[in-house]
């Protein structure tokens, strides 16, 4: 782990700027960083993304897009310990302009259906039997105050870390957290009291998704 | 809401929100104690801290997507695509990770023994390559203060009005210099050991509005018979640490006769000269409704002058103008018969003077020594069937009353066209200034009709009028006069609170995009001071475009013309978007345009709310999210904003637990906090402006 974070850091010291030799070392390393956060980091952030927009291809796109940006970027960071909370910076922003383009509502109640190289169907099935409630409920609340959620409970980011995942300063970052959880509180029993209104007709429909 | 209701209410929300912050990161041991007790008590409360704790079990119990497994294909390839495109050269192996199990393998080993990005303090993230969905926001750093050090500030007053001991109401004043960062809160000793009680009220008034120029404060009282007072205050009493506190030698005629009478220092330790601790300033309420009431400057003890009575003051707007000789307010009658008008006030008058006739007018801030004002019309609804809709009262009066027709009275406001003026409480003592537009003697709106807004700038020199474009509600405007933040949306008509907002949104935008010149206006506005877009304010109106037909429906509140030369309107609270308006809201700007405060209120409670502290990108026009010091902080109404720092005073809780007075500091990129001891009882605690 030590050695493996040195060679990060050896990494960064190297400006892509430069020229000649020293450039073409610099862009060699840039590729190689990129290649190791993409081994560190891929799965939680394709994870992150794939949560947000419910829709493997375009998860996948957007978490290659994220590692494009950060080979781009590389040089911006300034502290490799700080790597992973701007690889989510600049994945949730990808997020962020892709919701915003598509006005991604659609996946509102989400099916489970997807294209790809998408998870069995049985898993599918057992995920929104045991989780279609909160699934739903999530996808409800504002997407800023969802990604919030997302990466303090399943990402595990914390204070400033979160904060910097997000974009926002520490305390917006702690206030967006609240309401999120406030938010998801009232969806959930929003979708409870739906679900027990129609209890008959989702139970109809259930093996269609099993398809 | 009864004051035990309110208390309630805070007190739940107060535990809903720790009850979830209690899930992120340790509560500080009062809060903790607070919440615990709070819980024993209240079983709703119990059940959303336990459905808080439940929906975090269950998010992380969620399954865990898998990456598509060409995923590393995929992204190599167009990392070489990248890498190529720019002339660059071949770096890298044919075969990614993907292509080779055994470095995967050990790079995946690498992750398993703890790839752990610690959290401590993120001194610099690194820009993000621009994104043209949110072009020129930066991607920076959260900023903290480093521990422990206080956070220095130019010296300034933080006053705050709240009952002391003996019953009444103490006007206190504490200097400010410095404040302390989020984890060393305890190295500022509280504000209370600085403050000193300038002046006594016997009331509680609504809100106090401390002059920047002369020791004196407007005082609004409270209630339905509140009037306006300006109180002298003592010169020695205020601590002063800014060189501009020195009287303006103009204007200080009628006052400078009774420097001192208003005191009733108490001061605790730091006493300066203290006159008389009998002198009270006696500000109760005359009870004298009807706005007729003798014109007559009626000083009433210790330096105590009213200069309007027999109004309720609407809002919270009440304001000096920038230099200071000045000061404005919405108010309208005590009885309730009309809606409300703008007052100004102007240092050494006897008494405040209607500016609007069309009692549908609401003082919305100063634009130097200019008066915003917006004003409710006619929806178009209304406009199509005239006399048919409740809402265009107004328009049954004179043709020459500015609501009179929608669009063209909008762009073409005559400034004075009669003598005649509603109230009788200004004229006899100020034959020189220049006559209302002509009044109109109109029913109230019914309830819940439907109005449109627009705003307008004013001279209260000389009553001129120049309409600004856009349904423009309460426009606030930087001290640069580059960006205004206001709302924009329809109105509806509340019996109690009059017009307020309905459909709609607040937005930030440049002051160019609503400042064109309507056609055939006067010409009151100086061209903008920043390079902004388009360029100085056209002298006349572009023919055709947006000047003649108001804004069809829909159509949004800004002229498509300048909208692509200057940055876009943006939604001041975007995380609000689609939820009800806020019945009420406080929106103020610092001295240097770079932050922006905003209070809105609770939508079952109004007299409390929640305040953010923006900071405006000035070279883009864009807020920055990275650097917001305050979000949601839960606040009375009414705050102060200096130059560098912000106060304002917390709910009380329940248990009797009293108000704070909490200052927030900022020096470029730090932050902290001062704040008050807990004050005693729950009576409302009023921050002075």
């Amino acid at each position: 782990m030590a050695l493996a974070q040195l060679a990060i850091a050896g990494t960064l010291r190297v400006s892509a700027s430069g020229t000649g030799e020293e450039g073409v070392a610099a862009r060699l390393d840039a590729g190689a960083f990129v290649e190791e956060l993409f081994a560190r980091h891929h799965g939680e952030i394709y994870a992150y993304v794939y949560r947000m927009v419910r829709d493997t291809e375009l998860a996948a796109d957007l978490t290659q897009d994220a590692f494009i940006r950060a080979y781009r970027a590389h040089d911006s960071l300034e502290d490799p310990a700080h790597a992973r909370a701007w690889l989510y910076q600049i994945a949730h922003r990808l997020v962020l302009d892709e919701m915003r383009r598509r006005r991604i509502v659609r996946f509102v109640p989400w099916t489970g259906e997807s294209r790809g190289s998408a998870p069995s169907a049985e898993h599918l099935v057992m995920d929104l039997h045991l989780s279609g409630d909160l699934q739903r409920a999530l996808a409800r609340i504002p997407e800023r105050q969802r990604a919030a959620l997302l990466l303090a409970e399943l990402h595990d980011l914390t204070g400033l870390e979160l904060a910097a995942a997000l974009g926002v300063s520490h305390v917006a970052a702690r206030a967006l957290l609240t309401r999120a959880r406030e938010s998801l509180r009232q969806a959930l029993a929003v979708e409870r009291r739906a679900e027990a209104d129609a209890d008959a007709p989702a139970a109809a429909e259930r093996p269609e998704r099993g398809r | 809401m009864s004051p035990l209701g309110r208390a309630s209410h805070i007190a739940h929300e107060r535990a809903r929100t720790l009850a979830a912050l209690a899930l992120d990161e340790p509560l500080a041991s009062a809060d903790a104690a607070w919440l615990t007790d709070h819980l024993a008590g209240c079983a709703a409360c119990r059940e959303v801290a336990a459905a808080y704790s439940e929906q975090r079990l269950r998010l992380r119990s969620l399954p865990v997507p898998e990456p598509p497994r060409d995923l590393w294909a995929r992204t190599s390839a167009a990392l070489e695509r990248e890498a190529t495109r720019g002339g660059r050269p071949e770096r890298r192996r044919a075969s990614g990770p993907a292509g080779s199990p055994a470095v995967l393998g050990i790079l995946a080993a690498a992750c398993v023994v703890g790839v752990v990005v610690g959290s401590t303090l993120l001194a610099s993230l690194g820009v993000a390559p621009p994104s043209p969905r949110a072009p020129g926001t930066p991607v920076s750093s959260p900023v903290l203060p480093v521990a422990g050090t206080p956070i220095p500030l130019a010296p300034g007053n933080v006053a705050w009005v709240a009952r002391s001991n003996d019953g009444r109401y103490a006007l206190n004043v504490a200097l400010v210099d410095s404040v302390c960062p989020a984890d060393a809160e305890q190295a500022c000793a509280p504000l209370d050991g600085s403050a000193r009680q300038v002046v006594a009220l016997d009331t509680l008034p609504s809100s106090v509005v401390l002059s920047q120029q002369r020791h004196e404060a407007v005082v609004v009282g409270s209630g339905g018979t509140g009037g306006v007072y300006v109180v002298t205050l003592p010169a020695s009493a205020l601590p002063t640490p800014q060189a501009s506190a020195t009287p303006a030698a103009s204007a200080t005629a009628s006052r400078t006769s009774s420097p001192a009478v208003a005191t009733a220092t108490a001061t605790p330790a730091t006493t300066s000269a203290a006159p008389s601790p009998t002198g009270s300033a006696a500000v109760a309420p005359t009870a004298t409704p009807g706005a007729s009431s003798a014109a007559t400057a009626s000083p009433s003890p210790a330096g105590v002058t009213s200069i309007l009575d027999g109004v309720t003051v609407v809002g919270d707007t009440a304001a000096y103008s920038s230099d200071g000789q000045w000061f404005a307010f919405s108010a309208r009658p005590a009885d309730g018969s009309t809606g409300p008008d703008i007052y100004v006030w102007r240092v050494g008058d006897a008494r405040a003077r209607p500016v609007t006739a069309d009692h549908a007018s609401i003082f919305s801030a100063w634009l130097g020594d200019l008066v915003l004002g917006s004003s409710a019309g006619p929806a178009p609804a209304a406009e199509a069937s005239a006399s048919a809709s409740p809402a265009d009262g107004p328009s049954t009066g004179p043709s020459a009353s500015p609501l009179a027709s929608g669009s063209a009275a909008r762009s073409t406001r005559p400034a004075a066209t009669s003598s005649h003026q509603p109230s009788a409480a200004s004229t006899a003592a100020l034959p020189s200034y220049p006559p209302l537009p002509s009044a109109v003697s109109t029913p109230l709106p019914s309830p819940s009709a439907v109005a449109q807004p627009h705003s307008f700038v004013l001279d209260p020199a000389t009553g001129a009028q120049q309409q600004l474009a856009g349904l423009v509600w309460r426009p606030v405007v930087d001290p640069s006069g580059t960006y205004v933040v206001f709302w924009s949306g329809t109105l509806r008509y509340d019996a109690l609170a009059g017009w307020r907002p309905d459909q709609g949104d607040l937005y930030l935008a440049a002051w160019s995009s609503i400042s064109q010149l309507a056609a055939g206006g006067p010409a009151l506005l100086p061209p903008p001071t920043a390079p902004l877009g388009s360029g100085a304010l056209p002298s006349a109106a572009p023919s055709g475009g947006q000047t003649g037909a108001g804004w069809p429906a829909g159509s949004g509140p800004f002229p498509t013309a300048s909208a692509a030369t200057q940055p876009v309107p943006q939604l001041l609270e975007p995380d609000r978007a689609g939820a009800a308006a806020p019945t009420e809201w406080d929106v103020r700007w610092d001295a240097a345009g770079e932050h922006i405060a905003s209070w809105l209120a609770d939508a079952v409670d109004p007299t409390v709310g929640r305040l953010s502290l923006f900071t405006l990108d000035r070279s883009t026009g864009l807020l920055d999210p990275s650097h917001q010091l305050l979000a949601d902080a839960p606040a009375l109404g009414g705050y102060s904003i200096a130059e560098d720092h912000l106060a304002w005073a917390t709910p009380p809780g329940q248990d009797g637990e009293g108000s704070h007075v909490l200052v927030l500091g900022w020096h470029g990129d730090d932050a902290g906090k001062i704040r008050t001891l807990p004050l005693t009882g729950t009576d409302a605690v009023v921050v002075v402006r």
